[in-house]
């Protein structure tokens, strides 16, 4: 799906990785590990298509497609409700409002439905931006530090959301500190060390 | 789906400004209270007041639109949707357009509206009104589009303020001069009609421009 040629990485004057290679294919979780600091945002980021990677080139098979980014920052805004945030997120990403919605209720948000998403708590945010999981049709999703402040429900929800990815041929990467659970089993890539 | 995009992008950013509405009345609070204290600072000369009132009136517009440029993105930097709209796939340049437009009509009708009441106050009567009323419509969403792309270059910058008013002041002095001297030319009987042309023109520029550069702005704050 996505291969990566020698991808180079400075920031602020500091090298953070060189020379690195990978190849994610369809039904692929890919796991980025590594100490703080040592270049996971970045790495996502050059991926997303945010920045630009110093050295090295990335490789689409066929065309080049959006995929879907939930980044430490969740595009979460907080002057509007959990619903509209969702629906801004459907107009722009193609995928169903209406879903979303009920993957809110599914993890035990339902009733903050219609309330502004800055009264509500870090976790409830992160899970709004993480409900188009529940509907998103792009083949590659990027996810950095996606189970942040998350609970063990949403978490679990969470893991479930991975495996239907991979079962439909789509692929993940993401950035976690945190042990999946074992039917969740990925590549695992290590930076900085 | 351009236009559901459109929509969606245009509806948020009026629900936001709605929300927000103490911060637009901002702008608005200090285009009126230069306008209120001028005469009384200025004494009782009528004469000299109706001579300085377009350029009084335009120039504290522009200075109350410029109030409103700063806060235009540094929420949607904070909370990530600049990389939402940089990964969504949409053409940012489309993005940045409904966004422009909603930004130029929240920012603008307001001090559109108040404007005739308060050049009445500096005694502008008749015609004038009109081509004040005129010369606003055309010229206030420039001012907001510059403000936008000056705002965009300086997004995550610290006292980026500064900054802005550097960068957009030079860009705002020709909607200056047209505007107020439409309003000049209609209070001592001459056409405006030349001046209302230019700002026109000023106008298409600044819609076919401003998305893109602005587009191009927000894609660089992200790298």
């Amino acid at each position: 799906m996505l291969e990566a040629r020698g991808l180079g990485c400075v920031r602020g004057g500091r090298l953070l990785f060189e020379n690195l290679s990978f190849a994610v294919e369809a039904g692929q979780l890919w796991l980025v590990r590594g100490a703080n600091g040592s270049g996971k945002t970045s790495l996502l980021r050059v991926l997303a298509g945010l920045s630009p990677a110093e050295e090295g080139e990335l490789v689409w098979s066929g065309e080049r497609e959006p995929v879907l980014w939930v980044g430490h920052r969740v595009a979460v805004s907080a002057g509007l409700t959990a619903r509209e945030n969702l629906e801004f997120m459907a107009a722009l990403e193609g995928g169903d409002a209406g879903t979303a919605a009920a993957a809110l209720e599914a993890v035990g948000l339902g009733g903050f439905l219609e309330m502004r998403a800055g009264r509500l708590s870090e976790g409830q945010v992160r899970r709004i931006a993480l409900a188009r999981l529940a509907s998103s049709t792009r083949r590659l999703w990027l996810l950095d530090e996606p189970l942040t402040s998350l609970d063990e429900a949403s978490t679990r929800w969470f893991e479930a959301q991975l495996l239907r990815q991979l079962e439909r041929g789509g692929a993940v990467v993401m950035a976690t500190h945190r042990e999946l659970s074992d039917s969740l089993q990925g590549w695992t890539l290590r930076l900085g060390a | 789906m351009m236009g559901r995009i459109f929509a969606a992008v245009f509806r948020r950013e009026v629900r936001l400004a709605w929300r927000r509405r103490g911060q637009l009345l901002q702008p608005l609070m200090f285009y009126a209270l230069v306008m209120l204290l001028f005469p009384l600072g200025a004494g009782a000369d009528l004469a000299l007041l109706g001579q300085a009132a377009p350029s009084l009136l335009w120039v504290a517009a522009l200075l109350a639109v410029l109030l409103a440029q700063g806060p235009l993105f540094s929420a949607d930097l904070e909370e990530g949707g600049i990389e939402l709209w940089v990964t969504s796939g949409v053409s940012l340049g489309w993005l940045a357009l409904a966004k422009l437009i909603a930004h130029a009509m929240i920012v603008s009708l307001p001090l559109i509206l108040v404007s005739p009441v308060l050049a009445g106050w500096l005694g502008v009567h008749g015609e004038a009104l009109w081509v004040l009323a005129a010369s606003m419509a055309l010229g206030m969403p420039v001012l907001c589009w510059v403000g936008a792309l000056g705002a965009a270059l300086t997004l995550g910058l610290p006292r980026g303020g500064v900054l802005l008013a550097l960068i957009v002041l030079p860009l705002y002095i020709p909607v200056l001069m047209f505007g107020a001297g439409a309003v000049h030319a209609a209070m001592e009987g001459r056409p405006a009609g030349g001046a209302l042309v230019l700002l026109a023109g000023l106008l298409c520029l600044g819609a076919s421009l401003a998305p893109l550069a602005t587009a191009a702005a927000l894609r660089i704050s992200q790298e």
